[in-house]
């Protein structure tokens, strides 16, 4: 049996590139030399064109929101006291003086000793892109995020190879996947995961197969697949 | 109310700073003010050691660790000894997760910190 129409009219979608409309971005903070790293899309979310500045916290206080007495790094202290990682919304004023909501997820960077010395994460740039509904829908997911790292860094790594999409874009897709279907992440990309061998390695039809996969794959997470 | 209070305390032994209440990116900058001008008063002090009381801390993050790490090296190369007191896990966690117990090596008690020398505990 084939699949009903709308898996097809979100195939359609996929395969015209419709890349969500969700923006990702990745950082670092050092806790000593209080030193930060932007990847271009948080550059990007600040009001930056990639590589124009360099992220410092003086930087950071430029952007606070006035109606907040701390800001993001102050945050990221958090993984000093507790441990673990954690996830957080925060607000900042972008250089055009827009507000800007965005969830950050920060989990501890630690040296080959152990210490640990910084912060890194993801910023997800809540800001225009979703409804309320559909906020509330992520941050329902935010906390398995961390908890399943293992499956969904594989399913980006299928993403990535199939769409030939760099990192950040995989995980947006992933998101998008799960917002869309109401399914949690750390299931969809599990079952991602475990449907990879379904897939017949024919570069001509991957693709195709793997759009299919990812798209109604939601459809069948918790259910046991004959061998 | 304010967030922090900082008081310094010339001593015959030693210059004695104080500081109680929150050290975050908001309010270090008072405390590196203090910091700055204490290391002054130590380098002029037959003692030339500074004793940075943190027991009354009530919130430490990555700010005041380095302003802290900063004032203890800055010490270190101007021949002041820069001595850490505090038992507190407010600020003993940050500085114990980053390991930089290996290089500040707080003392329990002001008293320890007038007693002990640089690497003693």
């Amino acid at each position: 049996m084939t699949k009903p129409d709308p898996a097809r009219r979100a195939e359609a979608e996929l395969s015209a590139a419709a890349i969500p409309n969700l923006h990702v971005g990745s950082f670092r903070f050092w806790f000593v030399g209080q030193r930060w790293e932007w990847s271009d899309e948080v550059a990007r979310m600040h009001g930056y064109e990639p590589g124009s500045v360099v992220p410092t916290t003086e930087l950071l206080l430029s952007h606070k929101h006035p109606d907040d007495r701390q800001h993001v790094q102050d945050q990221l202290d958090h993984l000093l006291h507790f441990g673990g990682s954690f996830s957080s919304r925060h607000r900042f004023i972008d250089t055009a003086g827009r507000e800007h909501t965005v969830i950050v997820l920060a989990d501890r960077m630690l040296d080959d000793s152990g210490a640990l010395v910084g912060s890194e994460g993801y910023y997800i740039d809540l800001t225009d892109t979703f409804h309320q509904a559909r906020r509330q829908a992520l941050d329902d997911s935010l906390p398995e995020l961390f908890e399943a790292r293992a499956a969904i860094e594989q399913a980006k790594g299928a993403l990535m190879l199939v769409y030939r999409i760099n990192a950040e874009a995989a995980f947006e897709i992933l998101l998008w996947r799960s917002q869309q279907t109401n399914t949690k992440l750390r299931a969809l990309a599990a079952q991602v995961v475990a449907e990879l061998d379904t897939l017949r390695y024919e570069p001509d039809n991957l693709r195709r197969e793997f759009d299919h996969l990812l798209l109604t794959v939601h459809d069948r997470v918790g259910t046991t697949r004959d061998g | 109310m304010p967030l922090l209070e900082v008081k310094q305390d010339v001593r015959d032994v030693a210059v004695i700073v104080s500081a109680g209440g929150e050290i975050d990116s908001g309010t270090v900058d008072t405390l590196v003010t203090y910091l700055e001008a204490a290391l002054e008063a130590a380098s002029d002090h037959p003692s030339r050691v500074l004793v940075l009381e943190l027991g009354d801390v009530t919130y430490f993050g990555s700010a005041g660790l380095n302003a802290v790490l900063g004032c203890f090296e800055r010490g270190r190369s101007d021949g002041v000894s820069v001595r850490v007191v505090a038992s507190n896990a407010e600020v003993i966690m940050p500085i114990a997760v980053t390991k930089l117990d290996n290089v500040l090596r707080p003392y329990q008690t002001v008293t320890d910190a007038l007693g002990g020398s640089d690497g003693a505990q």
